[in-house]
């Protein structure tokens, strides 16, 4: 409990949910206990599948039909959430319990305009008229800070930015004031300035209101941002609970070490070699423009990537970094020749056509999507060797050495690509595309989809992969942490051009351009570069 | 931090969910059981049938049911029942071949609409056209110019189907263009074909299951359908259609010349939704991959 906090206004004492029959472990959620005063922000925290999502559904009452089989009490306002009846459950939902979820873009409707949405809790829980609801959706919007409330309450959310949509969600939760404020990731998929915006406001809003907030997040880095209280959870079971400052600074368990120490810093971990040998890649002016319409509608011409210059040597690693949106995966594409450029030249070792096999291989961001699921991992791993016309034995010995190189045993070749866990297929994913010997690999956010600590992992694999092979290596990621972390260069992108490019080292140290400056300050000290301004900085395009 | 101290080892092949999966298929079971007893009824009409179909006994004209003649008789005296089950075959057969027929083409049609930019236009609005008339009349058409056979009634309804399979199967290969696996194996050298044969098609064939069965199932009624209005096979032909359009006159007075191969008809139709629902439950990669 908090020193100064009073009643709790959430206390869970041992939830336990039981998962289906023939799931990999017995429950989701196995007896957690914790508690959420008044004015307190507790995070949960964990890896994807640790049961955190679960929880905070559970208390909402919204579980998936497969896992009815709950116990223990969740206690909110003196009563048990757990034994209460679905239509009881409709009063409190929006109203004292209000929630904020992942994907802003799924989570509001497309139907209705942004401010019809924020009056819905009006016209649900209360008897307000049509003009207050109009004026409290404006107030409301205002204090998210929502730029020109007048005008966005009539768009629909397609027209709005994520970093704006997941304002009006947090806009709605707020409406009525509720006693608590149950947060699932709701910045996972936003951009890290507009994250830094987003935990900045909820920050403050807190304040003002002294609602109990509960925070999931598998990102410890944001518990020290926010955090009062931090509950970490693993494969279901609370395995550490503290004051935010204390977990963090001497984490008791094993787990809780682990997750911070996979952590991407600062730090520059690159590891000693020679220094980077010949010219592999030369992009000179690369430009795309996308143009939609066609017979019936007007054109529209979108300038993808613009006058992109960029060279990547034997032995280096260059990370291209950006935010959602910047151009840096069509930069990607464009090289591997999934995409034809509009305008300027690429030059991949010797070779300038279309085709780049030979020299050029990618990995992907999403793990689950980039293995045929229909196919044994043996078949993907040799097809790029069936189509040089290798023979099927000498194929599949070659792919089972890359396979134990990556560290997955060379029996899974014969498995399918859903019986293996994200790191494992991404693993594989690098084993398929080394087995053309490329001279240079892609990493299209390769590492963006896993948890912290697989995360880790991958990227030493990829270090260690490049330091032996010699390979040369575009990394592009929109984690300036990661960047830093593993290349030798970084070029940082926005809207489609290159705004600054230099050595990791001297970048991280003196960034020049405003726009990597406020990268840097969001993604290594969201307190900084927040607090000082309170979430107004850059207006949300 | 050492390898691999965080990640799942190799899991094991699942074997006791598949047996779990099976057993929720009550609906594939049920209709492929019907299927089967159908099935049996063509194999062994000879000897289910009491009666020769075509066999005039004009003494037992416009019989009710009765312990002689399970479903009644017609005007001429022929035994309904027999006749349904010498139909069956017909009337099955119309239903799989305009499946399989509309199948064939949409599945070649639509993998080279979506996968060739260039024809996709083109091939799209005639498909449209197509779709555009309705089915009916083009096999009534094509009936009254050729000669009313089995091949005219499967070619008209075949041709007629074969949009919908085409707009399925273009759909689901566009989106699995932008599939990061389908990417690979460009940027892996796959040459365009063996992405399509390799990568797509496998993804087409669970929705086109699904797919054809109805469409069996719509081809039979509108087989009985054409029949119906004289428009069909050729009378002599017992199939369930024109047994109907046999008692179409006489509806008033024996309406069991309608009423039992009516019944026959909806349940074979039922049994191929079932079947065909079933299968889309079994098939179905969200239903089939288990959540993490």
């Amino acid at each position: 409990m908090r020193p100064e906090g009073g009643e709790p206004v959430l206390r869970i004492t041992g939830l336990t949910i039981a998962l289906p029959p023939n799931a990999d472990r017995r429950h989701a959620v196995e007896d957690v206990s914790f508690s959420v005063a008044a004015g307190e922000i507790v995070c949960i925290v964990g890896e994807s599948g640790s049961g955190k999502s679960v929880t905070a559904f559970s208390i909402m009452r919204l579980l998936s039909r497969g896992l009815r089989s709950v116990s223990g009490t969740v206690a909110f306002g003196g009563e048990d959430l757990l034994r209460k009846s679905e239509r009881a459950m409709r009063r409190l939902r929006g109203n004292r319990l209000a929630m904020i979820f992942q994907e802003p873009a799924t989570a509001l409707s497309p139907t209705m305009t942004v401010g019809r949405q924020i009056e819905e809790p009006f016209r649900v829980h209360t008897a307000m008229g049509k003009g207050e609801r109009r004026t409290r959706a404006l107030q409301l919007m205002t204090l998210v800070n929502l730029p020109e409330p007048g005008h966005l309450i009539g768009r629909y959310p397609h027209e709005l930015s994520g970093g704006q949509r997941q304002r009006v969600m947090i806009a709605m939760a707020l409406a009525l004031e509720p006693a608590l404020l149950i947060a699932d990731e709701p910045t996972t998929a936003l951009d890290v300035t507009t994250q830094a915006q987003i935990i900045a406001l909820i920050r403050s809003l807190q304040r003002r209101s002294n609602a109990g907030v509960l925070f999931v997040t598998h990102d410890l880095s944001l518990v020290s941002e926010i955090a009062d209280r931090v509950v970490v959870m693993q494969q279901g079971k609370l395995v550490e609970e503290g004051r935010a400052a204390d977990v963090l600074a001497n984490p008791r368990h094993p787990y809780t070490q682990a997750l911070l120490a996979a952590i991407p810093g600062l730090s520059h971990r690159r590891r000693t070699r020679q220094p980077p040998g010949a010219n592999l890649l030369q992009v000179e002016r690369l430009s795309k423009t996308y143009t939609s319409g066609g017979l019936f509608r007007t054109t529209r011409t979108i300038t993808a990537v613009r006058d992109v210059s960029l060279n990547v040597r034997r032995g280096e690693t260059v990370a291209l970094v950006g935010e959602s949106g910047s151009g840096k995966s069509t930069v990607a594409r464009c090289i591997a020749g999934l995409v034809q450029l509009t305008s300027g030249r690429i030059v991949v070792g010797s070779t300038n056509d279309e085709k780049r096999s030979d020299e050029v291989q990618i990995v992907f961001q999403d793990p689950n999507r980039s293995l045929d699921p229909r196919w044994t991992v043996g078949r993907s791993l040799v097809e790029g060797l069936r189509n040089r016309g290798i023979g099927r034995t000498d194929a599949r010995k070659r792919a089972g050495r890359l396979l134990e190189r990556v560290g997955i045993p060379p029996e899974a070749m014969t498995r399918y690509p859903h019986q293996f866990s994200g790191g494992q297929r991404q693993r594989i994913c690098i084993a398929r595309a080394l087995t053309l010997d490329p001279t240079l690999l892609i990493a299209d956010e390769a590492v963006s989809a896993l948890d912290v600590s697989v995360q880790a992992q991958v990227l030493t694999l990829l270090q260690d992969l490049q330091h032996d092979l010699e390979i040369g290596m575009l990394f592009i990621t929109h984690d300036l942490r990661v960047a830093a972390q593993i290349s030798d260069r970084i070029a940082v992108m926005q809207r489609g051009v290159i705004m600054e490019e230099g050595g990791a080292v001297q970048l991280i140290a003196a960034p020049q351009h405003p726009y990597t400056k406020l990268l840097f300050d969001s993604a290594f000290g969201l307190g900084g570069a927040v607090s000082a301004t309170e979430a107004t900085i850059i207006p949300d395009t | 931090m050492n390898a691999g101290s965080l990640e799942a080892p190799l899991p094991s092949t699942p074997t006791g969910g598949r047996v779990n999966r099976w057993r929720r298929h009550g609906a594939l079971y049920a209709g492929g059981a019907i299927l089967v007893l159908f099935g049996i009824v063509i194999l062994f009409a000879h000897v289910i049938a009491p009666i020769d179909p075509q066999a005039i006994a004009t003494r037992a004209r416009l019989r009710p049911p009765s312990a002689e003649y399970w479903f009644g008789t017609d005007r001429l005296g022929r035994d309904v029942f027999s006749r349904i089950v010498f139909g069956t075959s017909a009337s099955l057969a119309v239903g799989l071949a305009v499946a399989g027929l509309s199948a064939a083409l949409g599945v070649v049609l639509g993998l080279i609409a979506g996968a060739v930019r260039g024809v996709d236009g083109i091939i799209m609005r005639c498909l449209d056209a197509i779709m555009a008339v309705p089915g009916i009349l083009i096999a009534i058409a094509a009936i009254s110019v050729a000669s009313p056979s089995i091949t005219t009634v499967v070619l008209a309804l075949g041709v007629n189907e074969m949009p919908r399979v085409a707009r399925l199967v273009r759909g689901i290969v566009l989106s699995l263009r932008e599939e990061p696996f389908v990417e690979a194996a460009f940027v892996l050298g796959s040459p365009r074909w063996r992405i399509v044969l390799g990568h797509m098609l496998p993804g087409v064939v669970a929705p086109l299951a699904v797919l054809t069965t109805h469409i069996a199932a719509s081809a039979m009624l509108l087989e009985a359908t054409l029949s119906f209005l004289g428009c069909g096979l050729p009378p002599d032909v017992p199939t369930w259609g024109n047994i109907m359009a046999d008692g179409r006159i006489l509806f008033r007075v024996a309406p069991w010349i309608i009423l039992f191969p009516g019944m026959t008809l909806s349940i074979a139709v039922l049994a191929i939704n079932l079947f065909g629902d079933g299968l889309r439950d079994l098939l179905d990669p969200r239903a089939s991959i288990h959540e993490a």
